[in-house]
């Protein structure tokens, strides 16, 4: 018989175990991957092309102040492939009846959207259904850091929007859900949409996620570009934290949550 | 956003009613409007016809006629346009302070409004600018100033031009429209919607399309996309989710092959009893001071494992953290995967034999250590991790004079490695 110590206590980690934020990540790659979406993942290093021009912000929007852009300390400009460049300067001009200076353009700045990165695959590789979670920055003291989702469909109407989007959260937060759509307004969707649900105890009106049908005039730019006939391409942001909280059993608004001290047990 | 102040309780509870489609938010006796591209809802006279558009009890004018029989003088330069109004009290009831705070606001760079003598003039570096705030700025007047023919405009040639060319029809297919909302709105309702919005429907071919033309002083239809947003916002209610659509999966998905290496290191390292952390990626708090010139972007992840320690030593040890994430070098970005393990007698062997093992396993990757000379580690227990004659990550017991510096009250072994 083996010779068996009986007072040997076994070790216990205090404190161990996943954090509760990037596990949220990894089961929402997986559901979204389940979907059918491929991930890609986002550069912290982009330009106000793919951030800003790309999407229809002009130029002298209000948007591209200081408190959303972060630049970086040394001086970098990324090139932007100049026929891509030439054609969103056309859309542009015949939009806002403006020339966009490729100096302002190409500098380069820390990833502020996630749809930033959607935008610049989308032109750089085609269009595809994918999503992506990453960080983001901004140059406001209470939004410095925030995590975001962004998802991008193809051919797929709205009511197939909304039927997704239900399903996803309802494995998500494992309760049924009924969607409202809400109108909105994003310069680089048209139809750009909101949608929301009641959730919680108080039934309390909460946003889901907003987004939108790209614009006709850059999908046909891409689909001349990659030569496919898509007939639509939709973005969809959702409210990362938002939802962390809720399937941590949060307070959805709870934007000081302080993950790293949340406990959650080794799987 | 651009808010319109007004006292007019019957507008504001039609704003309510509206709110939808009029992308509005009514509060405290004012409307603050979310689409930044209708600038013809800046003013409380455009609000106004849109709800009477969306009510059916609009009733527009000529407005080409107008342009072309009271527009005569010409101005220069060729993007700006002067408005008399005669007196101040007229041109006050028009452009108040809100509006023009909202045009400098929005578009300052590009446009500005300016009052001065019963005039209002307009200065723009695009001359489409220009025309886009002349073709509003000229409904709200014929729309809302009986003495019409007392305003005296004075534009130049070019802006005239503009004006009248950019409303061309638009062509709008049945296809997109099933492609985008699928059979959710009928036939009926997509006329009715576009009527609701001031269109003016040209033709209707079944199965082909519509060809519509767009309201005077709707400025931002640009592409059908615009028109499509119309109907959809008139027929919001129709939309649901249908749990007999099937939603299409895709099985040749790509899992992106970084996101799976640090799901087994992470899944690896919790078997060993790690802790995750996952920090922010700006280093040195509090930041706000440091906002907008110099933003300190982490380039290692060691210093947050170690912010996060001399905070957390009151808890029971040993402490075994870890955390894979992003820096940023000078201008360059790479992931990283960091490992912090403190205790009263650390072990530098256990730490280098889990990170071996967890590279030779799963990455079928040899590490091994060449001595190196960091200033943060102990002389002698300071090594470079190579593989395949390159380095690719560091690891070695913190020097007790760095410790102490920074307050920490046990030893600590560190790693750091690229992935």
């Amino acid at each position: 018989m083996a010779n068996i110590n009986k007072e040997v206590i076994p070790i216990i980690f205090p404190d161990h175990g996943e954090s509760p934020e990037k596990a949220f990540q990894r089961m929402l790659k997986k559901i979204l991957s389940d979907f059918g979406l491929s991930e890609i993942r986002a550069n912290f290093i982009t330009n106000e092309f793919y951030s800003f021009d790309a999407l229809g912000f002009p130029q002298y929007s209000l948007f591209r102040t200081n408190k959303n852009i972060v630049y970086l300390k040394e001086k970098v400009a990324l090139h932007v492939d100049d026929r891509l460049f030439e054609d969103i300067k056309i859309l542009h001009r015949g939009r806002f009846g403006y020339d966009l200076e490729r100096l302002v353009s190409e500098q380069a700045m820390l990833i502020s959207h996630t749809t930033s990165t959607v935008m610049e695959f989308l032109m750089n590789s085609g269009p595809d259904e994918i999503f992506v979670i990453s960080k983001t920055f901004r140059g406001k003291a209470e939004r410095m850091e925030k995590t975001q989702v962004d998802i991008c469909l193809r051919n797929r109407t709205l009511p197939e929007v909304i039927s997704f989007v239900e399903n996803l959260y309802e494995i998500i937060l494992n309760k049924k859900i009924k969607i409202r759509t809400i109108s909105d307004f994003y310069f680089f969707c048209e139809p750009s949409f909101s949608f929301s649900a009641k959730l919680g105890e108080s039934n309390k009106e909460i946003m889901l996620g907003s987004g939108g049908f790209m614009r006709e005039e850059e999908l046909t730019l891409l689909n001349k570009k990659f030569g496919e006939n898509n007939k639509n391409i939709i973005f969809i942001g959702f409210p990362y934290q938002k939802i962390l909280n809720l399937s941590l059993g949060e307070d959805s608004n709870n934007w000081n949550a302080n993950y790293n001290k949340i406990l959650k047990s080794c799987q | 956003m651009p808010i319109i102040k007004t006292e007019n309780s019957e507008l504001l509870n039609n704003a309510v009613c509206f709110a939808q489609q009029l992308k509005c938010e009514v509060k405290d006796g004012k409307i603050k409007v979310n689409d930044l591209a209708r600038i013809d809802l800046f003013t409380e006279m455009g609000i106004r016809r849109q709800i009477l558009l969306l009510s059916g009890h609009y009733k527009g004018c000529d407005y080409v006629k107008k342009v072309e029989t009271h527009l005569s003088k010409s101005v220069s330069p060729k993007s700006c346009f002067e408005i008399n109004f005669g007196d101040n009290l007229t041109l006050s009831k028009f452009a108040t302070q809100e509006y023009l705070d909202s045009v400098n606001h929005y578009f300052g760079r590009k446009i500005q409004l300016l009052v001065s003598g019963g005039s209002l003039f307009c200065e723009s570096k695009s001359l489409l600018l220009a025309s886009f705030f002349y073709r509003a700025i000229l409904t709200d007047i014929s729309d809302y100033f009986v003495d019409f023919n007392k305003v005296k405009f004075f534009a130049s040639e070019e802006i005239l031009k503009e004006v009248l060319s950019i409303r061309k029809p638009l062509f709008l297919s049945c296809d997109k429209i099933i492609n985008d909302f699928g059979n959710s709105i009928p036939e009926e309702d997509i006329a009715t919607s576009l009527r609701k919005f001031g269109y003016k429907i040209i033709s209707f071919t079944k199965g082909e399309g519509y060809l519509i033309l767009p309201p005077f002083f709707r400025s931002d239809i640009y592409s059908e996309s615009d028109i499509l947003e119309d109907i959809m916002i008139c027929n919001l209610e129709k939309f649901e989710g249908n749990k007999n659509i099937k939603i299409r999966r895709r099985n040749n998905c790509n899992s992106n092959h970084n996101s799976h290496k640090e799901t087994i290191i992470a899944k690896e390292l919790l078997n060993f009893g790690f802790k995750e952390l996952c920090l922010p990626s700006h280093k040195g708090l509090p930041l706000a001071t440091s906002i907008e010139k110099d933003y300190l972007f982490r380039s290692s992840i060691i210093p947050s494992l170690l912010d996060y320690e001399v905070g957390n030593q009151y808890k029971k040890y040993p402490h075994k953290l870890f955390e894979v994430g992003i820096v940023i070098d000078g201008s360059k970005q790479n992931e990283k995967l960091g490992i912090l393990i403190s205790e009263t007698k650390v072990d530098f062997n256990e730490l280098y034999s889990i990170i071996h093992y967890i590279f030779l396993v799963f990455f079928e990757k040899k590490i091994y250590l060449e001595e190196s000379d960091s200033k943060y580690y102990e002389k002698g227990a300071s090594f470079d991790i190579i593989e395949n004659n390159n380095k690719i990550g560091t690891i070695g017991i913190l020097s007790l004079k760095f410790a102490k510096e920074i307050k920490l009250r046990k030893p600590c072994v560190c790693s750091e490695i690229n992935l």
